[in-house]
């Protein structure tokens, strides 16, 4: 893997668009995006409903809706993940990458006990047999901290709650020690409590075995618990990236600092009224020639509507695509 | 001076017994549930699935019947209240799902105006298409909105439907259960800061049902726990999130995740272990014993009584003051 050794990074992804054909024309949800991530790294990608978030995971693997199409480049270990063929994806997905997503119920086979779909990519990716692959589904049950794994192993899904179903989901993704870990809303349809046992099991797990995680999210919060670094997406576009902790004491994209100050908190003082950002997110329709931000934007300049701002390095690691931050 | 108000509270859904003949028996859902609201006030409710805060919520209003206890409208037993049917101008309801909550069928002038068919029969075409437009632009929605339909609209701009639609018998309270949990973040601030304004200007009062304790915090006057159907805690706004006096308001407040990382990091590697009981199987004792990092064996036995702490209510043995 000798790209892997020169750039130091796990996955490299160039200008990465993705589109689906409707009947109305061409839709792009995701517009040249280009970023990177480390071995063993946590990536947020943050964005609402319709900023392309889940389809770039989608598109990474190779799971994108019959009328989608990727374009670009996404180098994991020296393999184009968009140029392989449906069957050589076979042998990284599940094997070096995997996935977890929102809803752990739809993504669980209700006719097959757990500890049955555990074995089952251990014995497809790694060859072994039926006991051995059982036995390590079983001790990977114990790891995510599911009680009793031995029994929990011979059951149904339906059997488990929702947190624990999705503990399995976690348990099945990592079972084959991927070196990067896809995860789209993993903790959104569980309750608060739960969802923090959720977060401290993924961040221990990247720990031990090395994976690296990107995780699509909409919530601020969980992205300051798990994450290193994060990617503010907005209309299919990259508006900021940086370092968490950086980034989130001074936003330099006024979307991301409106995302901030629209999300309530617990530790602040309060204020008589939320801070908003006015208008609503894009949904589909056309590419604008400008700032996809700029419709919402408050502080917009008239460049905005005309001139697409590049992504521009504001400090160490940080970038953001704002004519504002650029001419400051 | 109150607008609503319980007494012992007890909700219940019938469910089938064990195999195919078992004796049908009542799953409670809601126990003991006592509170007040004065007019213009909110009250928040909190707490995770299965905590029975909707099934309150509905029977606040009376869409479930109460198996157990009173529900007070402005002083008045609300199963025996002459004409409810009617008197529904006054107590509304907006739900979680803004999109499932309007009829595709119906334009919005329609949907918005529909209710004033039960509660002021009376009215003529144009008073009513006047109505709609004036609760339309209450919620900030223009006048054209009125003939467009439910699948022309984005959330936040559905949920602001389902509000015109509560405001337009001018009610004195709205019911709201979990009204921002399917919107996104910028559109959350905005709906919760048109129900503030609305409650000023109209002199609202809201019941304001979520998981989220950080929306709570900001719309609340008072702040109510549920756990497994049961309070376990009741107090004003910032005493509450000044100090939290039940291991589980604790858990609750310790868990939510906020965008600060510095913050965060400390808090890595801190959850709560374990799960709550199942509601089909209440525990003997206290809701959360089998949670709680202060448990002794009398909080699996004795369920503890929620008991006063000057002016808050918490449940749990263990609370000195």
């Amino acid at each position: 893997m000798p790209l892997t050794q020169m750039t130091g990074n796990l996955l490299d992804v160039r200008d990465l668009s993705v589109s689906f054909r409707l009947a109305g024309g061409v839709m792009t949800a995701v517009d040249r995006v280009s970023f990177t991530v480390k071995p063993g790294e946590v990536l947020g990608i943050v964005g609402e409903s319709g900023s392309g978030k889940s389809q770039i995971l989608f598109s990474l693997m190779g799971l994108l809706a019959t009328n989608g199409r990727a374009t670009g480049q996404a180098m994991l270990q020296g393999q184009d993940l968009l140029a392989l063929s449906p069957r050589a994806l076979d042998g990284v997905r599940g094997v070096t990458m995997s996935m977890i997503f929102q809803d752990p119920m739809t993504s669980l086979n209700p006719y097959k006990r757990v500890g049955d779909q555990l074995a089952e990519g251990l014995r497809a990716h790694k060859g072994l047999d039926r006991t051995a692959a059982w036995q390590a589904a079983v001790q990977m049950l114990d790891r995510v901290r599911i009680p009793d794994a031995a029994m929990c192993a011979t059951r149904y899904p339906h059997e488990f709650s929702g947190g624990m179903r999705q503990r399995v989901m976690i348990a099945m993704a990592l079972l084959v020690r991927p070196a990067l870990l896809l995860a789209d809303e993993p903790t959104t349809a569980l309750d608060v409590t739960i969802q923090a046992q959720v977060l401290d099991l993924m961040a221990d797990l990247a720990r031990d075995i090395g994976t690296a995680i990107i995780l699509v999210t909409h919530d601020l919060g969980v992205v300051a618990r798990l994450c290193d670094r994060l990617i503010v997406l907005y209309g299919g576009r990259i508006m900021e990236e940086g370092s968490a902790e950086p980034l989130f004491a001074a936003p330099a994209h006024p979307y991301s600092s409106g995302l901030l100050h629209a999300t309530p908190r617990l530790g602040d003082g309060l204020t008589p009224r939320l801070g908003t950002i006015p208008g609503t997110p894009r949904s589909g329709g056309a590419m604008l020639p400008g700032c996809p931000f700029a419709p919402r934007c408050t502080v917009k300049l008239p460049v905005c509507d005309t001139l697409q701002p590049p992504l521009t390095a504001i400090g160490p690691g940080r970038a953001a695509a704002c004519h504002l931050t650029g001419a400051a | 001076m109150t607008l609503l108000q319980t007494r012992n509270l007890d909700v219940g859904y019938p469910v089938s017994g064990a195999g195919l003949f078992g004796k049908s028996r009542i799953l409670q859902v809601v126990q003991d549930v006592s509170l007040s609201l004065p007019p213009g006030q909110t009250l928040g409710i909190v707490g995770e699935s299965g905590c029975g805060k909707s099934t309150l919520g509905r029977a606040l209003i009376r869409l479930i019947a109460p198996s157990g206890g009173q529900v007070l409208w402005d002083g008045a037993d609300l199963a025996t209240l002459p004409n409810l049917r009617r008197r529904r101008a006054e107590l509304q309801i907006i739900f979680q799902d803004p999109v499932a909550a309007l009829d595709p069928r119906m334009t919005l002038g329609r949907i918005v105006s529909r209710p004033l068919a039960t509660f002021q029969p009376n009215l003529t075409r144009a008073e009513i298409a006047a109505r709609a437009v004036q609760a339309l632009a209450r919620v900030g929605l223009s006048a054209d909105f009125a003939n467009r339909y439910p699948h022309e609209l984005s959330g936040g701009q559905a949920q602001r439907v389902s509000i015109a639609r509560a405001l337009i018998g001018q009610p004195r309270l709205i019911v709201c259960d979990e009204p921002v949990s399917a919107l996104d973040v910028s559109i959350q601030a905005q709906v919760i800061n048109l129900l503030m304004d609305l409650q000023e200007s109209m002199g609202l009062a809201l019941v304001f049902i979520s998981h989220n304790l950080a929306v709570v915090r900001h719309i609340s006057h008072q702040v109510m726990v549920m756990c497994l159907g049961r309070v376990v805690e009741r107090a004003p706004r910032d005493a509450f999130y000044a100090r939290p006096l039940h291991p589980y308001s604790q858990a609750l407040m310790q868990a939510i995740p906020e965008p600060d990382p510095a913050r965060e990091r400390q808090r890595r590697g801190q959850s709560l272990p374990g799960e709550l009981p199942s509601v089909l199987n209440p525990p003997p004792g206290c809701v959360f014993a089998s949670r709680c990092p202060l448990a002794q064996p009398r909080c699996h036995i004795e369920r503890p009584p929620l008991r006063d702490f000057g002016n808050r209510q918490a449940a749990c043995h263990f609370i000195e003051v």
